[in-house]
């Protein structure tokens, strides 16, 4: 069954990427679509960050936080997520709370709890590290924890915060990322096959303009607001004397709170996790350069680590598959072929580039 | 020289030095319009200090100053400090003497060329030429536009090291006069390794000593590359390092101080982004040197004296560090041109332009500084109106001795078409 | 660049010829021009809402946790002092203060301050603040806000405010109990007015300076502890805690402002916990007014004007603008109408200290000096504001009135020299020489008589004579002034002088406007106002030219002139104060009680010079003093005949002249 399932797979994926940038679903045959809308990855990534400093950006250090919580919670361990926070409210002499960050004013959950590895912090959030970082391209000495260590088969989640305009997210007070140069750094995300899907979640004012410029494969994008909107916090803490946390991040971790480990909530659904009654400010999404259907795709996909696993204490021969079973004319004979084999597993890198040589 | 000057000069001095005793002197050597990271009094105290102690002076980023400036400064600084301000204005006195006697000299040079060309003159264009009165007036009032201009006399109180530049400006220039070749060339070889700039003045020199003979340019050049060498090497020897390369024209090409000043320098380099710095530390370097230098000298060929001049004002204007000290040289050198003052129309402009920009530079620093309601943008605004004031000057000078010479043998009223003609540039 | 290379041969330009002929025209247009533009301001399309502009403020977020058991505490404490104010009427009880301080666990220290007076044979006052410092519990000592409240002995003329003292420790005590503060807070107890307040600042920020016994006069002494750069300051000025409205007091020394930011900050606060509060304000009664909103405005505008311009600041928060330190004081009084709403004594102090409680939790929220919002501003009315890009062009037409005249009046010189030449074709000279030298000389001799009466008065020598301060200062002014009065009889200009002289004191005149218009913008304007007319107006043209003014207008000219003689000026703002403060007096005795106190103003402002900085006294006396001599002698117009020998003038001139 498994077997069966990845090979049809493979062809699936190098008839995806044949397509790449034109999605045509529904021209294929059901059951490639149907493969399709299986997740192949091998492992979660995280990458979280709060752009922005100063204690009045208290609600986007709690933001930052609280998603932290969920995927870790869901699955993602340390090791797995990058945590990048620009400035240390925990520890700020004005906090009422001293080593206590909260993301709701009834203060049940302390986001900054025993257990928060924070990977940058303070002034080490740049521009420039977070780019390295996506890209893979850190400097000589670079501790294992501040690196991306995806691989081809990886899922990663990056969420951003801070304060944004129209094509840009403010880093700390001094410098700016450009849509642009996000863009540019996921395709080259992309290109040194450092993720198999890649979720693009941006809590700013204007966040939409953001994922504008991607044109990468298998990105999913969304977006607290769109361009020319603000996005609004939520509510403010009269103790602490700040707003708490931003609502599109107050909604989305609602939903994310309510999500176990083996749950079915599927992306989808994340994706309408905040109507604008709620949320004043238009949710954005980017579905076209994802191939899947978000419907389909559950959301442990990103925000946890959970891959169904299956004892097996029978003897499994491994063999490598032959390119000619992957040739262009011979796609549906392949697979059936494949179909009738049981007992092979057949392990294929799955961005076939090879054949576009 | 006659008793008049001497009168004059020891009033000069009198007024220097009483000023020098009031609290105004401390106040000027501070303040960012005087005192720049080149000239300022404190750092020359500082070298001077660390030079005794046998300490590198340019490991740091304070001293600017040349090692034999330094030097033969080291005895009074620390032996008679309190004469100091005697000797500054001794120099200064001796600065404006010479200016006196540099622009006599002048006047007799012009009053003889024009002895010779006379013939050629339009007839009405009396007013224009030179008078054997002018040797003696023009003189006067060169020295009184040094002696009791405020700003150079603020300069002098404030001890800072343009007192020396001017002097050694008015060496060069009067040596011009006196057609003294090498002594032209050791004077600008030290002014240029001292402060860069005045590298320019070879030009004038070159139009004087070399008279259109190449092969002698070319001898006078080598001569000069070989004295700035020499002085290098003199300096060398007071510390036998050459690091102090780097801390005087180093310190001045890279432009590393951002310290606000008169100048434009300041406020662009503050607010480029890094990566073009190298682009725009070359085109405002080359635009403070050698951008004007060739065609104003072929332009004013016939009058390297106007040419120097010019180049002086220009470097006042464009330089990395400039100081109103500077400003105030230039000013005294202008009654040399009185006879084409009449066609100077800006003048009373670019007085109360320099006014009213001086007196607001005073006001807009302390609203920055002191009372920190207004910013950077107000003081730089400030500046800026007083360098477009000097340019004006500038250009308002070069036009008029353009319409000077042309009325000079042309006749001053001439009709074309029954119209006044005017002058097209072309 | 025509500008620059104007091709025309001809060194006289048409438009200019053309345009001197009608210079009083075009001036008084640009007169009449900044004027409305300046009654425009208070229309509300010239001015904005304001606005907070800095993010880190974040006012009225938080819920006050200031609670009942604070305002027993006050009771409890002003009926303390009450008691102490028995005991001390003329002093400050220090030991309870510092006791109270004490027992809040605050770091408390006195300072000791001196006084040498410049007058009266050097008498020296001694005085003594009381402060503690409330260290920021999680950060170093490197910032902190100061939070003070002056104290009056019951001897003091002015109006009671001691429960301002009980107010600060009651917040004192409840900051006490908090974590959160991330700047050092300084409660401080002045007294003697602004002299204490002047005293500790400068101690907190030279105090390690060693001042020159000879020089100084106000000996601050050092400070025990201090708490980092401040900055921010709130003065507590409260008559009684039952408020009626509060009053925001923003004019400092010089005419300096708080960050615009500042007061909208105190508005804010103020509002949320439902204080009526503004700048200005008035009791409900009279704020009940007729009048349209223009005019409300005007009124507004003219009336912080007013104040600014003195350059006194009208509280104590305004020594702290000379510090960089943006300061104010909410002056909260006493409830004299609808006595039938009292609050209830259990929570009467309640709202006032909420909002202090809440005005020092946005500025602990400051990450940098207050920097976003706007220094130079005009408020119009408690929500709106002027900026100075607005206001500003209302004193540049002022201005440039004296610089358009001076160059028209030097284009014209110039015309009228030039034609000398053609007739006396001689070698020596081709222009009319013009008497630069003895016209830089009498300027020179107004300024020194103005720089005189900046020195004279606190010189040794004066200061011994058996006089008290006011009639000593006021005569050495007016001697001065007279000197100046007559030195047009005595000194007459050579040919041309007076032209010259006029366009050195349009330049003067232009240039001083600027800088004082820079600096305190308030009284740059109203100077402005009063004496642009006159500079317009002064003609130095000889009687027998056509362009001559009629007899009845000069003289008009010389009486206006002397009515803008600094002094006269100072004479009439008191007489008219006098008139306004004793409305039953006859005019003998009011013409006489004005006088007496124009004179206390004069030393006043000397004092406040020599010891606050304020520079007014300066400035009239340095700038203003001599401009009007000149004036004087432009609107004399004494010339001398051209063939009238050099004889009454001074050996100097004749050396310069030739």
């Amino acid at each position: 069954m498994r077997v069966k399932e990845l090979s049809l797979l493979c062809i699936a994926f190098f008839l995806v990427s044949c397509c790449m940038g034109k999605p045509e679903t529904a021209i294929l045959p059901e059951a490639y679509v149907d493969a399709a809308q299986r997740s192949t990855h091998t492992n979660n990534w995280a990458v979280l960050v709060d752009a922005s400093r100063f204690w009045f950006n208290y609600r986007h250090v709690a933001n930052v936080l609280s998603i932290y919580r969920s995927v870790k919670r869901l699955g993602i361990p340390d090791s797995q997520i990058i945590l990048m926070i620009a400035d240390d409210m925990a520890c700020n002499a004005r906090n009422p709370r001293p080593g206590q960050v909260y993301n709701n004013a009834n203060q049940h959950i302390n986001v900054y709890g025993d257990d928060v590895e924070v990977d940058y912090r303070g002034y080490e959030v740049t521009v420039e590290n977070f780019v390295r970082l996506l890209t893979g391209r850190t400097q000589n000495g670079t501790a294992r924890s501040k690196k991306l260590l995806s691989d081809a088969g990886s899922n990663v989640l990056i969420y951003l915060t801070g304060h944004g305009g129209d094509g840009f997210l403010k880093f700390q007070d001094s410098e700016e990322i450009t849509s642009q140069e996000l863009a540019d750094g996921i395709q080259q995300m992309w290109e040194k096959k450092r993720y198999n899907e890649l979720f693009f979640m941006v809590d700013t004012c204007q966040a939409a303009s953001l994922y504008e410029k991607f044109t990468s494969p298998n990105v999913l994008a969304v977006a607290s607001s769109l361009v020319g909107e603000d996005s609004l916090s939520h509510h403010v803490d009269p103790s602490i004397g700040v707003y708490m946390i931003d609502r599109y991040t107050y909604y989305a971790l609602e939903f994310l709170e309510k999500v176990q480990p083996f749950s079915k909530r599927t992306i989808g659904e994340f994706l309408q996790v905040c109507p604008k009654r709620v949320c004043i400010s238009t949710v954005g999404v980017r579905k076209d350069l994802y191939q899947r259907d978000p419907h389909k795709v559950p959301i442990t996909d990103f925000f946890g680590a959970i891959r169904p696993t299956r004892v097996s204490t029978e003897r499994i021969n491994v063999t490598l598959a032959n390119e000619e079973d992957f040739c262009l004319d011979a796609e549906v004979d392949a697979a059936e072929s494949v179909r009738k084999k049981d007992f092979k597993v057949i392990i294929e890198s799955q961005f076939p580039i090879e054949f576009f040589k | 020289m006659d008793l008049r000057c001497y009168k004059l000069l020891i009033l000069g001095g009198a007024v220097r030095l009483y000023f020098s005793r009031t609290p105004l002197a401390g106040l000027i050597s501070n303040r960012v319009e005087f005192a720049t990271p080149l000239n300022s009094y404190k750092r020359m105290q500082e070298g001077v200090y660390l030079l005794q102690h046998g300490i590198d002076p340019y490991g740091g980023d304070l001293v600017h100053e040349t090692p034999l400036l330094l030097r033969a400064m080291s005895t009074i600084f620390t032996s008679y400090p309190e004469f100091l301000p005697l000797l500054y204005i001794l120099l200064d006195l001796s600065t404006a003497a010479l200016l006196h006697l540099m622009s006599s000299n002048f006047v007799q040079q012009k009053l003889q060329q024009q002895r010779s060309e006379l013939k050629n003159y339009a007839k009405d264009t009396g007013e224009l030429q030179y008078t054997e009165d002018d040797k003696y007036d023009i003189a006067e009032l060169v020295l009184i536009a040094y002696l009791f201009n405020p700003l150079t006399v603020m300069n002098c109180i404030g001890l800072t090291s343009t007192v020396f530049s001017n002097l050694i400006l008015a060496l060069l220039l009067y040596s011009l006069m006196k057609r003294q070749l090498l002594f032209c060339l050791v004077l600008l070889s030290f002014e240029t390794v001292r402060s860069l700039y005045p590298a320019v003045l070879i030009a004038p020199l070159l139009l004087i000593f070399a008279r259109r003979s190449i092969c002698a340019g070319v001898s006078i050049f080598t001569l000069f590359v070989a004295c700035c060498m020499a002085m290098a090497g003199a300096n060398f020897l007071v510390m036998n390092s050459w690091n102090f390369l780097d801390g005087t024209l180093g310190f001045i090409f890279h432009f590393r101080d951002l310290q606000p000043n008169i100048g434009l320098f300041w406020y662009f380099f503050t607010e480029m982004f890094e990566h073009f710095r190298t682009m725009f530390l070359i085109t405002f370097q080359l635009n403070a040197t050698v951008l004007y230098l060739v065609p104003l000298a072929v332009k004013l060929r016939k009058e390297p004296l106007l040419l120097a001049t010019v180049l002086i004002a220009l470097m006042a204007v464009f330089r990395a560090y400039p100081s109103l000290g500077d400003v105030g040289f230039y000013l005294s050198l202008l009654p040399l041109w009185r006879r084409c003052w009449k066609y100077m129309s800006h003048g009373f402009v670019v007085f109360a332009f320099f006014l009213i920009t001086l007196v607001m530079m005073g006001a807009l620093w302390h609203l920055w500084i002191y009372a920190g309601s207004a910013n950077a943008n107000f003081y730089f605004g400030a500046t800026l109106a007083f360098s477009t004031g000097q340019i004006f000057l500038i250009t308002d000078l070069l036009f008029a001795h353009v319409k000077h010479e042309f009325c000079l043998y042309n006749g001053q009223k001439i009709i074309i078409n029954g119209e006044e003609a005017r002058i097209l540039l072309e | 660049m025509g500008l620059l290379s104007d091709p025309s041969l001809s060194t006289h330009n048409k438009l200019v010829d053309s345009l001197a002929k009608h210079v009083r025209k075009v001036c008084y247009t640009f007169y009449a021009a900044g004027v409305v533009w300046f009654f425009c301001l208070a229309l509300p399309e010239f001015n904005h809402g304001t606005y907070l502009s800095e993010n880190a403020l974040s006012p009225g977020l938080v819920y006050p946790e200031i609670r009942i058991d604070a305002n027993r505490l006050t009771v409890q404490l002003l009926e303390e002092l009450q008691r102490e104010r028995k005991d001390h009427t003329a002093t400050t009880p220090y030991a309870w203060i510092t006791a109270k301080f004490n027992e809040f666990g605050l770091e408390t220290h006195t300072h000791n301050y001196t006084l040498r007076y410049p007058f009266g044979g050097g008498k020296e006052y001694h005085g003594k603040n009381v402060y503690g410092i409330l260290r920021a519990p999680r950060i170093g000592s490197t910032e902190g806000i100061v939070f003070s409240a002056p104290y009056r002995a019951p001897s003091s003329v002015h109006p009671d405010i001691s429960p301002s003292v009980p107010l600060l420790l009651a917040f004192a005590e409840f900051a006490r109990r908090k974590n959160y503060w991330a700047k050092d807070l300084i409660f401080l107890v002045t007294e003697q007015e602004q002299l204490g307040m002047q005293a500790w600042l400068e101690a907190y920020h030279d105090g390690d300076r060693e001042v020159d016994p000879t020089k100084a006069y106000l000996f601050p002494g050092n400070l025990p502890a201090r708490a980092g750069s401040l900055q921010a300051a709130l003065n507590i000025e409260v008559q009684d805690l039952d408020i009626d409205y509060i009053d925001v007091k923003i004019e400092g020394l010089n005419g300096k402002l708080p960050n615009l930011d500042m007061f909208n900050l105190v508005q804010r606060i103020m509002a949320r916990e439902g204080i009526s509060s503004g700048y200005k304000q008035t009791p409900r009664k009279a704020r009940r007014s007729t009048f349209s909103t223009f005019e409300q405005n005007l009124r507004h505008i003219i009336a912080m004007l007013t104040t600014q311009s003195s350059g006194v600041p009208n509280g104590n928060h305004g020594l702290f603008h000379r510090y960089r330190i943006d300061a104010l004081t909410i002056a909260a009084m006493k409830r004299t109408t609808h006595s039938n709403i009292k609050t209830s004594p259990n929570s009467v102090a309640i709202p006032l200290l909420k909002a202090i409680e809440g005005i020092a939790r946005s500025l602990n929220n400051l990450l940098e000096r207050f920097h976003q919002s706007f220094f130079f501003y005009v408020i119009v009315h408690n929500d709106r504001y002027i900026s100075i890009g607005d206001y500003m062009p209302a004193l540049v037409a002022l201005v440039a009135c004296a610089f358009i005249k001076a160059y028209l009046t030097w284009s014209t010189l110039d015309t009228e020299s030039s034609g000398a030449p053609e007739i006396n074709d001689s070698d020596t000279s081709d222009k009319l020489p013009l008497p630069y030298g003895s016209v830089l000389i009498f300027l020179t001799a107004a300024l020194l008589i103005g720089y005189l009466g900046n020195v004279l008065p606190l010189q040794q020598y004066f200061q011994e004579i058996p006089m008290s301060a006011a009639p000593l200062t006021a005569s050495l002014l007016t001697t001065l002034m007279l000197i100046g009065f007559v030195l047009p009889f005595f000194v007459v200009l050579p040919p041309g002088g007076l032209e010259l002289l006029h366009i050195g004191l349009l330049l003067i005149y232009g240039c001083a406007l600027i800088v004082v218009g820079l600096l305190n913008f308030a009284l740059g304007f109203f100077v402005a106002v009063i004496s642009v007319p006159l500079v317009i107006a002064l003609n130095t043209n000889a009687p027998d030219t056509p362009e001559s003014s009629s007899v009845g207008l000069r003289a008009l000219i010389r009486v206006y002139t002397l009515l803008l003689n600094p002094l006269v000026i100072i004479y009439g703002i008191v007489l008219i104060m006098t008139f306004y403060q004793f409305p039953e007096l006859g005019l003998q005795q009011l013409l006489l009680r004005a006088a007496i106190a124009a004179m206390d103003a004069v030393t006043f402002a000397l004092i406040d010079s020599v010891i606050y900085g304020n520079w007014l006294y300066f400035a009239v006396c340095t700038v203003f003093l001599p401009i009007w001599i000149i004036c004087w002698t432009l609107a004399l117009a004494r010339r001398r005949d051209p063939e009238e020998d050099e004889d009454d003038e001074d050996p100097q001139v004749k050396l310069k002249t030739n």
